[in-house]
């Protein structure tokens, strides 16, 4: 066998029973690897009422057919599990190199269930796999416990997944982990892992990935890695990394500024990419086989904050507790919050998200120093939100019900129905620090309709719309025209959003990131297909490749569908929808855009062919998609879902 | 042969967003099977166009033009 290694790992944390499953080759046709195989075992194993925290629940973590080679960044893993912060399908992926060793070590996959009678990490040496004692390991930071276990196995060289203190504590919204830095941040893999009572699991491997034609393999390596040297993305993100975005997001008006209350704000290049490499910039960092490296390493210098160190930040990581509650002045606070939401092992999107909201029902009045245990939460306070991820990561007063997220956050506190305007969810999960007002309508659309909740840019990945406009001639080859590279429009945004998906899907089952096949376009899908095959020495076609993708999309659709969740939850937050971009500095692009999610909504449906009335994907697209089982599942509530009794149900989480 | 009208071709050009709605009209006059529909549709527009000049729609200097200008092209040749 090419490519993949060909089995599957399990291990049952109650029992202590490890097994190794053979994946038939018809299987691995159909899902590839990462993201098909875990949502497959998600859909499969993990019943729709199942509590996320249910030792029966499962964690997947998933590599692909490419992993481990040289095509560019294959180190990436997607950890899915049942989203204990929205209660639906849940996934998140991260780079690193832990997805190169794991495929070292012989597996495309490992599924964890069951819960451990005491704190346990799994320690994988190629055949060889063991549970292990982890309970002076339990509270401790990734970055201590990385070391602690490199020392306590004598290898600097392993590749660790771990959780942080907040997954121990089962936070909605804590994230995973791999080389201390690397966070699958997204629908609290973190939480799960630490409900089985698991710290960490250390792999190393010593085997290889067997290539089917390894010239044809080379040959295109080098093209593709050619094509990286004059990639005006690429560029972008070695200088500067994701923060590269922040003075392009202040001038499109996609900058969150106070839980998106506005979309740009006069001192925003105070946390940009440029300023971010002249000050605290220690080092860049790259992932397993990355031509890119927009990793940083930061090192704060000045103020209260300095000494201190840490691997980031992103965009998406800074900006949530930086200008989403308010803070730009200082941006030593941004990066201090950013250290604070990796060391506890907290999702940096979901930490500011919920804690803006609760700035924002402060400011409106729905909440008091009374609920707050005295913290008075007001914009840009910074003393306040240094104090409160602590009390978060370790479920503390206040911070114990913001770490069930907002949505649980506004039932939990009693508050009335219009506090939920500013909770800025989607199928309960916040959205990302970007305004579909000004990243683009197709975001906008993308965000309404993931297969994880109110997210996101890894999801969707609109970047025909984002990046297109540098790519000349992209958007006229996939769409028909250039006009998707504007994103303040709804031109060809239900396709592509529809194309993109799919396309995304299926890199997640490679187990590549998104910044070397979509951001950048110096990878396009044929260049996938052409060294999938050269690896696995089969013969996919971009058809098939881009079907698998569908399939995936269909496949987690319908988790959703089965928890009641279609049609009438496709939306995004009303803020986004009712109220005109106010104006933040006088060069802004998009003052006065509300988002048209509806007029894209319709079209979006019929490219998936879903019915517009419930959303579920019709029986028709599910029998072409070889997903006959799941079109049984869905036959008896297709009317449900349509009663008079799930209409009045507002549901905010499941 | 035109496989539709200029008026055809101008309602689709002035559609917001018309890939579906081409590929589902070309469907209906039997210039695409399902297959083929369902194949561009994954693929993109420019697996339409690549179609066409393949089963001679159009010639190689109007595939050539129609993957350069889109659909604001391709549609007014597909009406002569």
């Amino acid at each position: 066998m090419y490519g993949w290694a060909g089995q599957r790992l399990r291990v049952d944390l109650t029992t202590g029973q490890i097994t190794k499953e053979p994946l038939s080759y018809e299987y691995r046709r159909k899902w590839i690897g990462g993201r098909g195989f875990n949502s497959d075992i998600i859909y499969n194993e993990v019943p729709v009422t199942l509590d996320p925290y249910d030792p029966r629940a499962r964690v997947c973590f998933g590599v692909g057919p490419v992993s481990g080679t040289a095509a560019p960044s294959t180190g990436r893993v997607t950890v899915t599990c049942k989203s204990p912060l929205t209660g639906g399908f849940g996934d998140s992926n991260m780079g690193g190199h832990w997805g190169a060793e794991l495929k070292y070590a012989g597996y495309d996959q490992v599924v964890v269930q069951g819960r451990a009678k005491h704190p346990v990490y799994i320690w994988i040496d190629d055949d060889k796999v063991e549970i292990r004692d982890a309970r002076h390991l339990w509270g401790k930071f990734p970055r201590e416990a990385d070391q602690m276990i490199k020392e306590e196995l004598g290898d600097e060289d392993i590749h660790i997944v771990m959780i942080g203190p907040a997954g121990e504590n089962m936070v909605r919204f804590a994230c995973t982990f791999n080389d201390v830095w690397r966070a699958a941040g997204r629908t609290g893999t973190g939480g799960v892992i630490g409900s089985k009572n698991l710290k960490a699991i250390a792999v190393r491997g010593s085997g290889t990935v067997k290539i089917a034609n390894p010239q044809k393999m080379m040959e295109v390596c080098n093209r593709l890695r050619q094509a990286f040297k004059t990639d005006p993305m690429k560029m972008g993100l070695y200088e500067f990394g994701s923060l590269c975005l922040i003075n392009v997001a202040n001038r499109d008006g996609w900058f969150p500024w106070r839980n998106f209350q506005g979309g740009a704000h006069p001192l925003a290049n105070n946390m940009s990419g440029e300023t971010h490499s002249q000050t605290v910039l220690k080092h860049r960092e790259g992932c397993f086989a990355c031509p890119i490296c927009c990793g940083r390493f930061t090192h704060i210098k000045e103020g209260k904050w300095a000494g201190e160190e840490f691997g980031g930040p992103e965009y998406e990581h800074s900006v949530p507790t930086g200008p989403r509650v308010g803070i730009i002045e200082d941006a030593n606070d941004i990066w201090h919050n950013a250290r604070l939401t990796n060391d506890y092992g907290m999702d940096g999107i979901e930490t500011g998200g919920v804690i803006s909201t609760a700035m924002e029902w402060y400011e409106k009045g729905f909440i008091t120093t009374k609920e707050t245990g005295g913290l008075e939460l007001e914009w840009g306070n910074e003393e306040v939100v240094d104090k409160l991820i602590p009390m978060i990561a370790k479920r503390e007063g206040f911070g114990d019900i913001l770490a069930d997220g907002a949505e649980r956050a506004a039932t939990r506190l009693g508050l009335p129905e219009e506090a939920r305007y500013y909770t800025i969810t989607t199928r309960g999960m916040t959205l990302p620090g970007d305004d579909p007002r000004g990243l683009g309508f197709g975001y906008g659309l993308s965000f309404a309709m993931g297969t994880r909740g109110g997210c996101d840019h890894l999801r969707s990945l609109c970047c025909l719309e984002l990046s297109g406009a540098l790519y000349t001639g992209l958007n006229t080859k996939i769409l028909g025209d250039e006009r998707g590279a504007k994103p303040v429009t709804t031109a060809n945004k239900p396709y592509m959003v529809y194309y993109e998906e799919n396309q995304k899907a299926t890199t997640d089952c490679l187990q590549v990131c998104c910044f070397t096949t979509h951001w950048s376009y110096a990878v396009l899908t044929p260049d996938q297909v052409e060294y999938l095959n050269a690896v696995t020495g089969l013969d996919f076609t971009e058809e098939e490749f881009q079907e698998i993708g569908e399939r995936i999309v269909n496949l987690e659709r319908a988790y959703w569908n089965r928890m009641m969740s279609g049609a009438r939850e496709d939306t995004v937050p009303e803020r986004f929808l009712k109220e005109p971009m106010p104006q933040g500095v006088d060069y802004q692009t998009n003052v006065g855009v509300v988002l048209p999610l509806n007029e894209m909504l319709q079209k979006y449906y019929k490219y998936r062919d879903w019915d517009p009335k419930t959303g579920f994907p019709s029986e028709r697209k599910l029998k072409q998609l070889g997903l006959d089982y799941v079109a049984r599942d869905l036959a008896p509530l297709r009317n449900k879902y349509l009663s008079e009794a799930e209409k009045k149900k507002r549901k905010y989480y499941y | 042969m035109a496989l539709m009208t200029q008026a055809q071709a101008k309602k689709f050009i002035a559609m917001d967003d018309k890939m579906l709605d081409v590929l589902d009209y070309l469907k209906e006059k039997g210039v695409l099977d399902a297959r083929m529909h369902r194949k561009i549709l994954l693929e993109g527009y420019s697996k339409l166009v690549e179609y066409l000049e393949q089963k001679k729609y159009i010639k190689a200097n109007e595939a050539k033009e129609a993957i350069k200008k889109g659909f604001d092209y391709l549609l007014p040749v597909l009406a002569e």
